[in-house]
């Protein structure tokens, strides 16, 4: 799968070991990252080594990010715009998100503990629990690339317009359910 | 218009006087104010801060945002996470969006890389705020 990691970039320096943490994780779990910023990121604020990224061009890359991955996970003990920004763009498109936020942090937003949408987690993370929070939400949501089947049952009337559907259209029925999958996944 | 507002409430007490007259502004030049969340914020917290559903004040803000033509965020200083999810929440179902901000603090932060082709970001000194709120609430109206 394709993760996008982000954080609050105010707080990479003073988090660096946790965040590399989560890439180790990320990428002992066979995964890729959408955007490795980091690094890089770490070596401008302390080494002052490079010019630092534009701010507008930090957010279409963070957007390009959210949109080309899988999931995205987020360090968001320390709240911020951006945070917000990325967790709400992430929903919109459908990208399962862990929020992971430290246990004794002081200065984690309260409005975020009220998102309850069924692809939000949020965990209260330490030492202890890291580790198994990430590969448990990679493992949650590494969903095979390649094509999936499930049963799908329907009464006689779903059934008989499906049929109809499907012999005025020429289309098998499986193509007019991905077809009405994708015009309701564009409305939401 | 119908716009909602939206802003840190974590120093609500500092900052009352600045959104009440960013509300003042909205109402005198006749648009309405969708939830005034910030008076309603005022009279119970921070007493009742740790004690508060935010689920339900999750709920009513996007239920907010989903009612108006326009979201209009003060995104000064050590803005939230809050402000930000309704920016992109806001941006997710096509609204306009005007972001104020202290001109001290354009060009270093998340909200000045936001895209200016569909976000208003507008930079504001303190004793000018309500002429460049007007301006703003006009361009909003015609321009985006």
């Amino acid at each position: 799968m394709i993760v996008h990691l982000t954080s609050s970039r105010a707080n990479v320096v003073e988090n660096i070991e946790t965040l590399r943490e989560i890439v180790g994780l990320i990428n002992e779990s066979g995964h890729v990252l959408a955007r490795d910023w980091i690094e890089p990121y770490y070596h401008v604020a302390v080494k002052n080594a490079a010019k630092d990224v534009d701010p507008a061009q930090v957010y279409k890359l963070n957007v390009d990010a959210i949109e080309r991955a899988d999931v995205m996970i987020i360090e968001a003990s320390f709240k911020s715009f951006g945070s917000g920004f990325q967790v709400a763009t992430a929903m919109s498109k459908k990208k399962p998100t862990l929020m992971l936020i430290k246990d004794d942090a002081k200065n984690e937003s309260i409005f975020s503990q009220g998102l309850n949408d069924p692809l939000v987690q949020r965990h209260a993370y330490n030492a202890h629990n890291l580790k198994s929070l990430v590969i448990n939400f990679l493992e949650e949501n590494n969903i095979n690339s390649k094509d999936l089947r499930f049963n799908f049952v329907i009464d006689r009337q779903l059934y008989n317009y499906i049929r109809w559907k499907s012999f005025k259209s020429r289309k098998t029925k499986a193509e007019i359910v991905r077809e009405l999958l994708l015009k309701d996944m564009d409305e939401v | 218009m119908k716009i909602y507002f939206s802003a840190n409430h974590r120093y609500l007490e500092r900052d009352l006087a600045l959104y009440r007259e960013i509300i003042g502004v909205i109402q005198r030049e006749g648009h309405v104010l969708v939830n005034n969340w910030v008076e309603t914020a005022n009279n119970r917290w921070p007493q009742e801060m740790q004690y508060y559903d935010w689920a339900s004040v999750c709920i009513a803000a996007r239920g907010g945002i989903d009612d108006a033509d326009v979201l209009l965020a003060e995104a000064s200083g050590e803005t939230g996470f809050g402000v930000g999810f309704e920016t992109a929440y806001a941006l997710s179902k096509g609204k306009k969006i005007g972001i104020l901000i202290r001109k001290t603090e354009m060009d270093n932060s998340y909200t000045s890389g936001l895209d200016r082709k569909e976000i208003y970001v507008c930079g504001y000194e303190r004793t000018v705020l309500a002429d460049v709120l007007r301006e703003t609430l006009v361009l909003l109206e015609t321009r985006l």
